[in-house]
């Protein structure tokens, strides 16, 4: 219930944070999504705010910081969360769903026993929420939290106020509510006549019938106070006799008509009281206000019976306590209880769900149900979460010292080699002829230089027919030479113009080859240069690696000290609370247990007496 | 309604004796100040998380050689993943099968890194098979190839399956990122 209020406060300031994927924009935000849709808010977190850190959520700011105040607020960093959904929130557009969001805020708060903030939350709605139920909720909510406060006054401001249909169940609760904070206040006559009204409501529905039982169970005993027994007694037997408030309302009827002398009639609920479960206190009052009745009415053979009874009863209720105050001290409660419920979930989104099979939830079902027993707990339960993660980091802090010991051997044994290897390549000789090369290239082009680029066999072939044509020519006057002479010209004619032919491929080739060169000769310089920078900066960066790795040792050393103290502290307060609530019962059964022996005593004494006369 | 009960119960306190309000005000306090502890704990605890992981990655996964693949989903229709195996230079680096929460998690918009490691500069070819059940709930095994350079920096690479309405079919998409 807590994970989709949560959710949906989330969706109200950011729609887009659940809507049906897009292109994905900022991976490592939708990483961080991957665990939060799978309920790892930790590990979501960590990742998110390790992405926040590096800066790599430039399309999501604002939704990773909505994102990480909701998981914080998960957590149980509700001052943190606050301010996040404080500053988010009141930048929504849309006054419906940030009124909505504020309201689902405020019941977050509540429900994190956390008044102040929850009527804080309360105060930045604006207007009436669009659904009649949930602006019935909010009125009942924010007197909740008034009145929770002690701020009586504001409360009855709030309830008075609020005009809403009769019939609406809020409503209902919020004239109980009225009721009891004009009594607190002073005004007690205004605050009964409206408990008047509550007490008296129609209804079918199980949650306002057991409210009435209480209106009435609450006028009841404030008439009993004030000894006004008729009164008290016709609120009383209005109460139901199956619902939550029906014990003491047995108890308080059959004291209403004892105090007007009607013990026989007393004797009526406070029989159906006694056979009930005797861990209620106000089972085990009754089974000495039976005896009381009886002496009253003169019956002692049967007050003495119901006074033995009673003693045994009580006594065999205060051996189990004694029992259970003894396993209490010695185990650990704590364990104990999470060991039947062991469910996922972290912070407040996780309560204790699942009572244990043992004598203990007979006596402590309501101390484990309130609010600051489960919030002890849920720390608890983190605090154990904590540990286990810091014991996972210490080992991994050592592995870490043996990856870094590696990297430093492995760099010392290869940077020699690597070193060596660059020193035999001459990489300012290779640019310098590249650059000679590019030079060249560029004065056969703008030059048209065919013969630039013949092949060697070609210009040995262009030499020897240049040659025979030097030879040809000192011979200028022999006719029978003439042949040659033509077929010297026509194929150095030939030659020169298949040169010709392929000059532009080449020229192409060639420039391919040398920017082919220059990129390599590039790269070379590159490793180089990330070579040097190496050099210069890996010891560094090991140092570097081994102060972080020293302080976060010494760090999680230091946490899980903290985390084991806190730990002990709340499972202390927490058998304290346990402890307490048996003390309270012990106490309460020690209190009936001398009452019933001296009264006992009593009738002993007076049958003594009856006797010697 | 439930929750109005513990009102209700608090209530009954101007029936009870004004010291019960004092027990309470100080067990209040106590409460708050084990809580306020916690909390400093844990916050503490995060700040300590996020700095270990980052030291992490950095001991493990160096930025010059860092390489990591994403894994993205659309909604799913015409594809039900199974699992996804994983080749870099004909290297098996891994292989990952899905539970539910997992498939809901990215049907949501979730993104998972499936694999996080390092590789030396130069050129390297990624293999991705996806198996699962495809349309008409048939089984279906596809793959997707890229060749990519590994420069220094870190380097992301983006599987991604989309559903293609005009097709009716599943789409398989390795994508690099800047």
């Amino acid at each position: 219930m807590r994970a989709r209020i949560l959710i949906f406060i989330l969706l109200c300031a950011e729609p887009q944070l659940f809507a049906a994927p897009a292109a994905v924009r900022d991976l490592h935000y939708e990483e961080v999504l991957y665990y939060f849709y799978q309920g790892d808010y930790f590990s979501a977190i960590t990742r998110l705010q390790a992405a926040r850190q590096r800066q790599q959520l430039k399309h999501h700011q604002e939704d990773a910081e909505l994102l990480l105040g909701g998981l914080e607020l998960s957590y149980g960093l509700d001052a943190q969360a606050g301010a996040i959904f404080s500053k988010l929130l009141d930048r929504h557009t849309d006054s419906k769903v940030r009124n909505r969001a504020w309201f689902q805020l405020a019941r977050l708060w509540q429900q994190r026993n956390e008044p102040r903030q929850a009527e804080e939350a309360l105060t930045h709605i604006d207007a009436r929420l669009a659904s009649p139920v949930l602006e019935s909720e909010r009125q009942s909510l924010l007197a909740e939290v008034q009145m929770l406060q002690g701020h009586d006054d504001a409360a009855i401001k709030t309830l008075s106020a609020w005009h809403g249909p009769a019939e609406d169940g809020w409503r209902r609760f919020g004239r109980y509510n009225l009721g009891v904070s004009l009594v607190r206040n002073g005004r007690k006559a205004e605050g009964l006549a409206v408990l008047d009204g509550v007490a008296d409501l129609k209804s079918h529905d199980e949650e306002m019938l057991a409210l009435r039982d209480q209106a009435n169970l609450t006028l009841g005993y404030s008439y009993l106070q004030d000894q006004k027994m008729a009164q008290a007694r016709r609120y009383l037997e209005r109460v139901r006799l199956n619902g939550l408030s029906s014990n003491r309302a047995l108890l308080g009827t059959g004291w209403a008509a004892a105090a007007e002398g009607h013990y026989r009639q007393a004797l009526v609920p406070w029989k159906e009281l006694a056979s009930r479960n005797m861990m209620d206190s106000a089972v085990q009052e009754s089974l000495l206000a039976i005896p009381y009745a009886l002496t009253r009415l003169a019956d002692y053979a049967q007050a003495d019976q119901a006074y033995r009874h009673a003693i045994e009863v009580l006594q065999q209720e205060a051996d189990h306590l004694v029992e259970l105050r003894t396993v209490v001290q010695d185990g650990r409660i704590a364990e104990y209880l999470l060991q039947y419920n062991q469910g996922g979930g972290m912070g407040w989104l996780w309560h204790l769900q699942q009572l244990p099979p043992g004598p203990e939830s007979r006596y402590l079902f309501r101390l484990m149900a309130a609010n600051r027993f489960q919030s002890v707990l849920q720390n608890y339960r983190d605090l154990r979460f904590l540990r286990k993660n810091l014991t996972d980091w210490a080992a991994s802090i050592d592995a870490f010292d043996d990856m870094l010991r590696l990297r430093r051997e492995t760099f010392a044994a290869r940077l020699p080699r690597i070193q060596a290897a660059y020193r035999q390549l001459d990489l300012k000789g290779a640019m310098q002829q590249r650059d000679a090369y590019r030079s060249r290239l560029l004065a056969i082009e703008q030059h048209d230089d065919v013969l630039g680029l013949a092949t060697s066999g070609e210009l040995q072939q262009l030499f020897r027919l240049q040659a025979v044509g030097q030879g040809l020519a000192r011979h200028p006057g022999r006719p029978e030479l003439a042949s040659q002479r033509q077929k010297q010209r026509l194929l150095a004619g030939v030659l020169r113009w298949n040169i010709a032919q392929h000059f532009k491929a080449r020229l192409w080739q060639l420039r391919k080859h040398i920017r082919e060169l220059d990129r390599q000769i590039g790269q070379a310089e590159q490793h180089r240069q990330a070579l040097l920078r190496a050099e210069q900066d890996a010891p560094q960066g090991f140092s570097g690696f081994d102060q972080r790795i020293t302080g976060l040792r010494q760090r999680i050393r230091a946490l899980q000290e903290r985390v084991a103290r806190a730990s002990t502290a709340q499972e202390k307060y927490l058998q304290h609370l346990v402890m307490a609530e048996l003390e309270h019962r012990s106490r309460r059964l020690a209190s009936y247990l001398a009452q019933a022996r001296y009264s006992l005593a009593r009738i002993y004494d007076k049958a003594a007496m009856g006797a010697a006369q | 309604m439930k929750r109005a009960w513990q009102i209700l119960l608090i209530t009954l306190l101007w029936v009870s004796a004004p010291v019960i309000a004092a027990q309470q005000a100080a067990a209040e306090r106590d409460t708050r100040s084990l809580d306020d502890n916690v909390q400093a704990l844990k916050r503490d605890v995060l700040k300590l998380n996020r700095e270990l992981f980052q030291l992490e990655e950095a001991l493990l996964f160096p930025t010059n050689t860092q390489v990591s693949i994403f894994l993205s989903l659309d909604i799913g229709k015409f594809f039900d993943l199974d699992s996804v195996q994983i080749k870099i230079d004909d290297k098996n680096v891994s292989n990952y099968l899905y539970t539910q929460r997992e498939l809901a998690s990215l049907r949501r918009g979730g993104v998972q890194r499936i694999y996080f490691g390092n590789l030396r500069a130069g050129e390297h070819e990624l293999v991705a098979f996806f198996t699962g059940l495809g349309p008409q709930g048939r089984d279906y095994r596809r793959g997707a190839t890229l060749v990519f350079e590994k420069q220094a920096g870190p380097k992301y690479i983006e599987l991604r399956i989309r559903d293609i309405k005009s097709r009716q079919q599943p789409e398989f998409v390795v994508k690099e990122w800047e």
